[in-house]
């Protein structure tokens, strides 16, 4: 057995080597191997390509990061409330049941075209239909956590002597919040993707509308340099909520996987084998001695 | 006083009602410490539950101080027999949710919780999570709680089940030594016939529908106040010896949990 200290040197000299055969191949392809930069840049154009939109991009960023904030917000807000809704009350399910059930499966990246002309080019349509793809999402999750969860948590709460609301606010809320953060986590990716395919639709702020701009110059290493903030957003934000969910769920049992750390008998590593064949060996050169 | 008055409950199926029991005519007095025994499936859980108000008698009605029981009631509290304890209160403020939701003021209900905590003998861990408990201690706490309103009634549905044998033990004493003090009505649930004995004022044996369903009652003869030494008294032993033949006669063909 490894310790846990010795293990975590490990992955990380497994993710420094596995970065740096990376960059290597990399390199290999653009400076050797000569690839034109219209496929993969090198990384000399991408050092050129940041500088070159670095100007442009505090504005494009800030456009970017309010419009999908705002959608993911509003999404979020309205979805967990309707699944809250229909959690609660069981003519609301049965009534917007239905309707939720037809409209989900809807891709809503194929309503963007209507969007924009119902609400114009501005910011509207984007934040409408940012909230809309959180909300479809975070509706269905909440109202699913709310039928998974535990009876007997309700039932001893209304035998305290809870009212039906005070039920909602003390038990089903706490109690739904560790199942809901993958699906937050999902419709936070899905803003990101949102947003940019809004913005390659006619939007005229933001990083989505650069990279249109400059995919039309064949400016890849460009293109290639507003992807990479795209990420480093998306990754910032879902850090963000992985946070908020450590605080949130401290009192669940779950840390990390649960299998993790077990070992069955019988079942043994490569090298415990090895040893113990080692071990026969010896054993039976002592015995013809 | 509760008093069953020709009871008895189906759920409601795809093939019509299953009855699971029926004709229960039978009184509990104000103050007794009544336990029911009986095989597996035999119906306790849902007798419990209908007194409770979770579910309601399709037969019969069942009374409560004179008035028919119709719906949950903070006054006849449930401690049931799955770990209901909520794992994202500490357990103060588990201890506390029966007194806040009901609206009782800060200092009142910071003695009471105190108090409780202190009965059940968890003092010094008010600011534990469930998780960090063992399965006796989430026990004490869930005691705790429903004890802090103060209930007339105590519905306990197998509450030791699933505890070692040395916890119970512990558990049993306590829950007779809370009983003595402040006297009050508890309908005891269990499937181990020593516990009820232990327990109980009168035993009610609870058969199968198949068997008959009939609920048979045993007056337990014991003075108060009890020692776990009892249990190995030869008229303990005797009594219990003449139950289990009861019950197991009764319990043929099923297990016993
Ligand atoms: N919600 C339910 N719906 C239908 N049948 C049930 C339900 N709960 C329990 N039963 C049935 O009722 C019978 C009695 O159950 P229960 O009261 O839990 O028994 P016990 O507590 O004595 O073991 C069992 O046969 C069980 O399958
Ligand atoms: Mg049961």
């Amino acid at each position: 057995m490894t310790t846990g200290k010795e293990t975590n040197v490990r992955i990380k000299c497994y993710i420094v080597i596995i970065c740096a055969v990376l960059f290597g191949a990399w390199c290999l392809l653009t400076y050797k191997m000569g690839v034109r930069a219209v496929i993969l840049p090198s990384p000399t154009d991408m050092v050129r390509a940041f500088r070159q939109l670095a100007p442009s991009l505090p504005v494009s960023i800030a456009a970017s990061l309010k419009i999908t904030l705002i959608g993911f917000a509003l999404g979020a807000a309205v979805g967990l409330l309707l699944g809250l809704i229909m959690g609660y009350s069981k003519i609301f399910l049965q009534v917007i049941g239905p309707f939720m059930e037809v409209t989900r499966p809807i891709p809503v990246f194929a309503l963007i075209p209507l969007f924009m002309l119902w609400f114009g080019i501005g910011i509207l349509p984007q934040v409408l239909l940012i909230a809309l793809g959180v909300s479809s999402i975070l509706g269905v999750q909440t109202y699913e956590a709310i039928r998974n969860m535990p009876v007997v948590y309700v039932q001893a709460a209304f035998n305290l002597g809870a009212s039906k609301m005070k039920v909602f606010k003390t038990v089903v809320i706490p109690c739904i919040i560790p199942h809901l953060i993958g699906a937050v986590r999902v419709a936070a990716a899905t803003s990101w993707g949102l947003d940019v395919c809004a913005e390659f639709m006619g939007v005229q702020t933001g990083l989505g509308h650069i990279m249109i701009i400059q995919q039309n110059y064949l400016n890849t290493p460009q293109v290639l340099a507003i992807v990479l903030i795209y990420s480093v957003l998306a990754i910032t934000l879902d850090q963000v909520i992985r946070i908020i969910e450590k605080g949130a769920t401290t009192w669940t049992d779950r840390s990390s996987l649960s299998f993790e750390g077990l070992t069955t008998e019988g079942k043994m590593s490569r090298k415990e084998k090895q040893a113990e064949k080692k071990a026969l060996m010896e054993l039976k050169m002592q015995e013809r001695k | 006083m509760i008093e069953f008055k020709n009871v008895g409950f189906g759920y409601s199926s795809k093939k019509g009602i299953a009855k699971i029991f029926e004709n229960l005519d039978f009184t509990i007095k104000d103050n007794e410490f009544f336990c029911v025994i009986g095989p597996s499936g035999c119906g306790k859980t849902t007798l419990l539950r209908n007194v409770a108000g979770f579910e309601h008698p399709t037969e019969g009605v069942i009374m409560n101080d004179g008035r028919p029981v119709e719906g949950i009631d903070y006054r006849r509290a449930m401690v049931f027999q799955d770990d209901a304890v909520f794992p994202w209160l500490t357990v103060y403020k588990n201890v506390e949710y029966g007194l806040k939701v009901r609206g009782v003021s800060d200092d009142i209900r910071q003695e009471k919780v105190k108090h409780y905590i202190n009965l059940v003998g968890l003092t010094g861990c008010e600011n534990a999570l469930p998780k960090e408990l063992s399965g006796g201690m989430r026990k004490r706490v869930d005691l705790a709680r429903v004890l802090a309103n103060e209930p007339e009634v105590l519905l306990m549905d197998e509450p030791f089940g699933a505890l070692d044998a040395m916890t119970k033990e512990v558990l049993q004493e306590k829950l007779v030594q809370i009983w003595n003090e402040s006297k009050r009505t508890i309908f005891f649930i269990t499937h181990d016939i020593e516990e009820a004995l232990f327990l109980g004022d009168r035993v009610g044996l609870l058969h199968r529908l198949s068997d008959g369903g009939e609920l048979e009652f045993f007056n337990v003869p014991f003075d108060r106040p009890r020692d776990i030494y009892l249990k190995q008294q030869p008229e303990f032993q005797a009594m219990r010896r003449r139950l289990a033949e009861k019950f197991h006669q009764s319990g043929k063909g099923g297990a016993e949990s």
